[in-house]
């Protein structure tokens, strides 16, 4: 959904190249209000903010449960995600926050099909807090903010109008009258400290893997020896890495029965990385 | 008529030729594949490729001994078999792809 007014401050950055905690630390020191989207295999993570204050986390459609944010963010990390900011005017943060972490009514209704005055009537009752949003892909948002029962025109009646007798627009509705069980205002930058972006891939460190790999596999292994120089990243990417090797084992090395040879060659690699006590 | 029987015979020896090249290309790539589930599949490829070139050779000597039924039967065995090869050559492209991550995996 794009608000009237909204501004992409930066756009598709890559996560590993980014300090996210001090990102985060940054914007809140500037008053930002907006989210900041974290995007990676198909998968979309919003980090709202309103006035430089962190309000909550959505994966996809859903809300992430306060104190979640952290392992909500951490599979980005090292995924190859890329990351935008997008601020908004503030007086949009109540609708971004009713959207992101308020109850959905209703959504994707086509306004053709509805009399604004009577759904306004049946509404004005159940909702006292909340939006209703008047999407059109062309033409932009009208908004109707819902404030102690009152409704209001956020947007010019001209424009609203407009957008309502196009064919095409859709109306949603949600409420913040039962807000979400959250914890806003938490210091995210705290939590994403540890969120620094993994130390760069080194040949050496994959070196160890590659040599246990070339006893097994003489002259077989030479792309897993160059995905190791590329990709590993040292002990803490072990797991990722043995998952690679076994894949492309199991793809184009293994005989039929030689899943005890590769088990072995795991545990070889285990031992040589990570040795046990 | 007659030029179109001999037409039909140069056809079916221009495409036996054709045939015997990519057996041999077939035997040549399942050579050259180390091992794995990769090798397998190009083991049966190549099964397909061999029971091909037999089915291109026997039609037109089975056609040429007016055995028509039997004719057709090797012709829609080959229709049958070709459908499965090029299904097994997409899949197998397909699991490479995604090895190397030219083609998304998807989320289980």
């Amino acid at each position: 959904m794009e608000l009237p007014g909204q501004r992409v401050l930066h756009d598709l950055l890559s996560l590993e190249a980014v300090n996210l905690g001090r990102f985060v630390e940054e914007l809140a020191g500037h008053g930002f209000c907006g989210f900041v989207r974290l995007r990676a295999q198909g998968r979309a993570l919003r980090l709202l903010f309103d006035s430089g204050q962190f309000q909550g986390a959505r994966l996809d459609d859903t809300p992430i449960e306060a104190g979640m944010e952290a392992e909500a963010v951490r599979p980005f990390a090292g995924a190859g995600a890329t990351l935008s900011a997008v601020e908004i005017p503030p007086e949009q943060s109540p609708i971004l926050a009713a959207v992101y972490f308020g109850k959905e009514i209703f959504a994707d209704l086509p306004a053709r099909m509805v009399n604004l005055t009577e759904l306004v009537k049946q509404y004005q009752g159940a909702v006292q807090n909340g939006v209703l949003l008047l999407a059109n892909k062309k033409l932009g948002v009208g908004v109707v903010l819902v404030a102690g029962g009152k409704w209001s025109v956020a947007t010019s009646r001209e424009e609203f109008g407009k957008i309502y007798a196009d064919g095409d627009s859709r109306l949603a509705l949600y409420s913040t009258d039962e807000p979400a069980s959250r914890a806003p205002s938490m210091d995210l930058a705290a939590f994403l400290g540890p969120l620094t972006p993994p130390p760069a891939a080194t040949p050496a460190a994959g070196g160890a893997i590659a040599a246990v790999l070339e006893d097994a596999y003489p002259g077989k292994v030479g792309p897993l020896r160059d995905w190791l120089e590329r990709e590993y990243r040292g002990p803490a990417d072990l797991e990722r890495a043995l998952a690679h090797i076994r894949e492309y084992v199991e793809l184009f090395l293994a005989g039929r029965g030689r899943g005890r040879d590769l088990e072995r060659v795991i545990a070889a690699i285990r031992d040589r990385v990570a040795p046990r006590t | 008529m007659e030029i179109i029987r001999y037409l039909n015979y140069a056809v079916a020896g221009l495409a036996i030729l054709t045939m015997l090249l990519c057996v041999i290309q077939g035997a040549a790539f399942f050579r050259r594949v180390p091992g794995g589930r990769l090798k397998r599949r190009a083991g049966i490829l190549l099964a397909l490729l061999a029971f091909f070139f037999l089915g291109y050779i026997a039609s037109p000597f089975l056609y040429l001994l007016e055995h028509f039924e039997y004719t057709t039967l090797v012709v829609y065995l080959v229709f049958f078999f070709g459908a499965l090869f090029v299904m097994l050559a997409l899949n197998t492209i397909l699991v490479v792809l995604k090895f190397f991550g030219v083609v998304e995996k998807r989320e289980p």
